[in-house]
């Protein structure tokens, strides 16, 4: 829980911005990673409630309360189910899964964040497309960071606990 | 939190967190937003280190009914582009037209009309107005300058939207005036013809009467069309008639500029009488 608030302050936070690019602000999106990492590496049961915590976190984080809550909530539970199938050994999976995640999640938010607020954001593609990517593109960087702090808190992954990582 | 074992079922779960997460969706933001106040308030210390992102922009959704297509919104556009430019026009005439009134011994309305184009020659002196019976013009009604300072001729012609102003310069225009001189009680009441040049004549005056150049020409009031005297113009040569020699050859110099006539204001004292 901890972890999760740290992650979720760290990104609502100003130091964050330091890895915006681009004028349409374009950032990496650490919480879904979070969500992604956890899902597939967690229990079933677990990784659901984490998914949509972290979903929660990010709303709560962002500018509407729910439209997160809902997409990591169904992705992160989808890919709870398919954990067997998604082996992310490899940096390439690793970045094409969080892309394509990314993708698929920015849009279902958006398109949330849309039915409840009648807001959208300028540029709606080009910066989902431009978060997926450089969600993708630091994918790697995040899940070993993410594995290095799970062994320091104490918290071994089932899927961690499963099978080496190589 | 992930580490310890939750014992529900998969399903249940699932279901209870994603009614929860629906239940923030579908609340108003006005009540939910209160947790992203908290969260922000809480952690603000924190959030606030490091130098700010851009703003993210937010627009109307284009699906709801505040919001139209391009296309639709550039013809809105020129719409209250030409509305406003009316607006600002009518505006500009209310102000000219309340500064008139402001200088006006009359009492009754004015109505301001553009000169649209006007004809100076040999034949006539004219000016046609972009106003007609549909504003309450008649034939006969005074017309003032601009300024709303001085009589410059009357109506001679109307139609519906427009009408002729025959200048007082022209030699078929006739007007009943009188001559009047600062100091004086009295005044002299004749009727005042154009000459058809740049001037006016005032004809069968007697060389009894004490008539002198700068005595100011004022039109004399008419039942129905002028209730208190207007300035014309001036005496600019007072001198024997060469033909009568007991009357005098008057000369007198309109007070207006004919080259500047854009905008006229006609007195309308019975606007309801008018057809």
């Amino acid at each position: 829980m901890v972890f999760i608030l740290v992650l979720t302050v760290l990104t609502a936070g100003n130091l964050y911005n330091a890895l915006a690019v681009s004028r349409l602000d374009v950032k990496p999106d650490v919480l879904l990673i979070a969500m992604v990492f956890f899902a597939v590496q967690c229990a079933t049961p677990e990784a659901i409630a984490t998914s949509f915590i972290i979903g929660f976190a990010a709303d709560i984080a962002g500018a509407a309360m729910g439209p997160h809550m809902i997409a990591f909530g169904l992705l992160g539970s989808l890919m709870s189910q398919l954990q067997r199938v998604v082996l992310m050994k490899r940096i390439t999976h690793q970045m094409a899964a969080i892309f394509v995640i990314a993708l698929v999640a920015g849009a279902l938010t958006q398109l949330l964040f849309l039915l409840k607020m009648d807001l959208t954001v300028q540029h709606v593609l080009k910066v989902v497309l431009g978060n997926a990517l450089y969600s993708g593109a630091v994918a790697p960087v995040a899940w070993l960071v993410f594995n290095a702090a799970a062994i320091w808190v104490g918290y071994y992954p089932q899927r961690y606990r499963r099978m080496s990582y190589r | 939190m992930a580490h310890r074992q939750i014992n529900v079922s998969q399903g249940k779960l699932f279901t209870t967190l994603l009614i929860i997460a629906v239940a923030f969706q579908v609340t108003p933001h006005d009540y939910t937003k209160r947790l992203n106040f908290f969260f922000r308030s809480m952690f603000a210390p924190i959030l606030k280190i490091g130098m700010p992102g851009l703003p993210k922009i937010l627009r109307p959704a284009a699906s709801t009914g505040d919001v139209v297509k391009r296309k639709e919104y550039d013809e809105l556009l020129k719409e209250y582009q030409n509305t406003r430019a009316q607006l600002l026009e009518l505006q500009k005439r209310y102000e000219e037209l309340a500064q008139m009134r402001a200088g006006l011994p009359i009492a009754g309305p004015l109505v301001l009309a553009s000169v649209v184009t006007s004809a100076i020659s040999d034949f006539g002196h004219e000016v046609y107005l972009n106003a007609g019976t549909a504003a309450g013009l008649r034939v006969g009604q005074i017309v003032l300058d601009g300024g709303g300072t001085c009589v410059i001729g009357s109506i001679s012609e109307v139609s519906e939207a427009g009408a002729t102003v025959q200048l007082v310069t022209d030699s078929r225009h006739a007007m009943k005036v009188a001559i009047w001189r600062k100091g004086r009680e009295d005044y002299v009441e004749r009727r005042m013809v154009g000459d058809g040049k740049d001037g006016c004549k005032i004809p069968l005056v007697s060389r009894e009467y004490d008539v002198r150049v700068g005595d100011a020409v004022f039109a004399a009031p008419q039942q129905g069309l002028l209730d208190s005297p207007m300035v014309i113009g001036e005496v600019a040569a007072v001198k024997p008639d060469e033909k009568e020699p007991l009357l005098w050859d008057i000369t007198i110099r309109p007070l207006f500029d004919r080259e500047s006539l854009n905008r006229v204001g006609i007195v309308v004292m019975n606007p309801r009488a008018a057809p």
